[in-house]
């Protein structure tokens, strides 16, 4: 496809209308499911501002997990190895 | 945003996520997003200067909250390491990850299923060579995983326990075994040196696992990727595909099919391996019959392939 093309269908789109043969095109992603929010927070989470700001560490079998957020607002975890080593 | 649509002459679901066509494409090994953050050098996407194994959201999903999930999963710091290169320990710690991962995107309501899987080599369309994975979180049941279910019902029972009594009973396309898993190439491998890596007790995810046996899946699977690099004594590219239990309560992806808990005894968690490469410098194309008529037809018998694949996995020991 040429970038040309591309770029055409990044331009914002107006909302589509609802289709006229229900079950065909287009069909919504996971329908209504529940919302539900991503690991690590809402966007509204005090916690979610900065990649600087870090909940305390959890604990998973072997591992300590360090949930932080990315200047952007993306989730990141760090896994290490539990220091006790259990 | 992605948008979802059904193919119907295919019966299948199309994800378009044409913002993923901008996304970093084999950058210089020092503008590598997945290296640390160091002092003086560039910004990458792990803002700190060392980490061991680190999970954070795809820049450019396929799939992104509230319809699934989209993940990268980088396995260590070290540029230039593999997985069939990390200590055990490292390997052992990331199935621990992928265990986490499975468990907290799939209690999410919009995920059906999460797939964990790894990407290796320019051949099969890596386009970061740093050593890392990803994980999707489906917002339905994709067709794989769901023919593994029909074929559960086929069969009247577990179909990968029932395969690898045959592969154990045969014996031919077995190339590595433990206490707790066996490696085998199965009967009606589609790639040449098509590799499926299986826990001998029946487990539909790795949350059914114990400690002993996620440390003996992580030996067979670094054995067996050790053993692809020594075979043409070159890096093997490979799709590398984690298939456990579905998460969506169902167990075929039809509402209210089964109770959410006999899904939850579906499946059987494996491991699938995808080596593109018939010969040391030839790869497997999928042209007019695989694509178009989705029928395989190979040019090597797995038990052939076998004997030299068990041979690479003891050289490289």
């Amino acid at each position: 496809m040429p970038r040309s093309a591309v770029a055409q269908l990044n331009v914002p789109r107006p909302p589509r209308e609802a289709p006229a043969e229900a079950g065909l095109y287009p069909r919504d992603m996971a329908g209504n499911r529940a919302e539900s929010s991503p690991p690590g927070g809402s966007e509204s989470d005090p916690d979610a501002q900065q990649g600087e700001q870090r909940r305390p560490p959890e604990r998973y079998g072997p591992l300590e997990l360090m949930r932080t957020r990315k200047d952007d607002g993306r989730a990141l975890i760090l896994y290490s190895r539990s220091k006790d080593g259990t | 945003m992605s948008e979802l649509r059904f193919n119907e002459l295919r019966d299948e679901q199309v994800v378009y996520a044409i913002h993923r066509q901008e996304r970093t494409f084999l950058p210089a090994r020092d503008h590598c997003p997945l290296c640390p953050t160091r002092p003086g050098g560039p910004q990458t996407e792990i803002p700190f200067p060392k980490f061991e194994i680190v999970v954070f959201d795809n820049r450019f999903p396929a799939f992104e909250a509230p319809h699934g999930a989209a993940e990268v999963l980088v396995y260590t710091d070290d540029h230039d390491a593999s997985f069939a290169t990390l200590a055990p320990e490292r390997a052992e710690a990331l199935l621990w990850v992928w265990r986490q991962r499975y468990e907290e995107l799939g209690a999410r309501a919009d995920i059906d299923y999460v797939f964990i899987f790894e990407n290796r080599g320019v051949e099969v369309g890596v386009t970061l060579h740093h050593p890392h994975g990803q994980i999707y979180g489906y917002p339905f049941l994709p067709p794989v995983p769901a023919l593994e279910l029909a074929a559960d019902r086929r069969l009247g029972g577990c179909a990968p326990c029932a395969l690898l009594r045959r592969e154990m009973a045969d014996g031919r396309r077995v190339v590595y075994e433990n206490d707790s898993a066996v490696a085998y190439l199965p009967y009606a491998a589609r790639w040449a040196f098509e590799a499926h890596v299986t826990l001998r007790e029946h487990r539909p995810s790795l949350l059914d696992c114990g400690s002993d046996e996620l440390r003996l899946l992580a030996a067979a699977l670094q054995a067996l990727a050790r053993g692809y690099d020594s075979l043409f004594e070159r890096p093997m590219p490979y799709v590398m595909a984690v298939h456990q239990a579905p998460t969506d309560g169902r167990a075929d992806g039809a509402p209210g099919a089964r109770s959410a808990a006999a899904a939850a005894r579906a499946g059987h968690l494996h491991v699938e391996f995808y080596p593109p490469l018939r010969t040391a410098d030839k790869l497997k194309y999928l042209a007019g019959s695989e694509q178009g008529a989705g029928t395989f037809i190979s040019d090597t018998l797995p038990e052939e392939s076998a004997v030299l694949l068990r041979e690479a996995i003891l050289r490289a020991a």
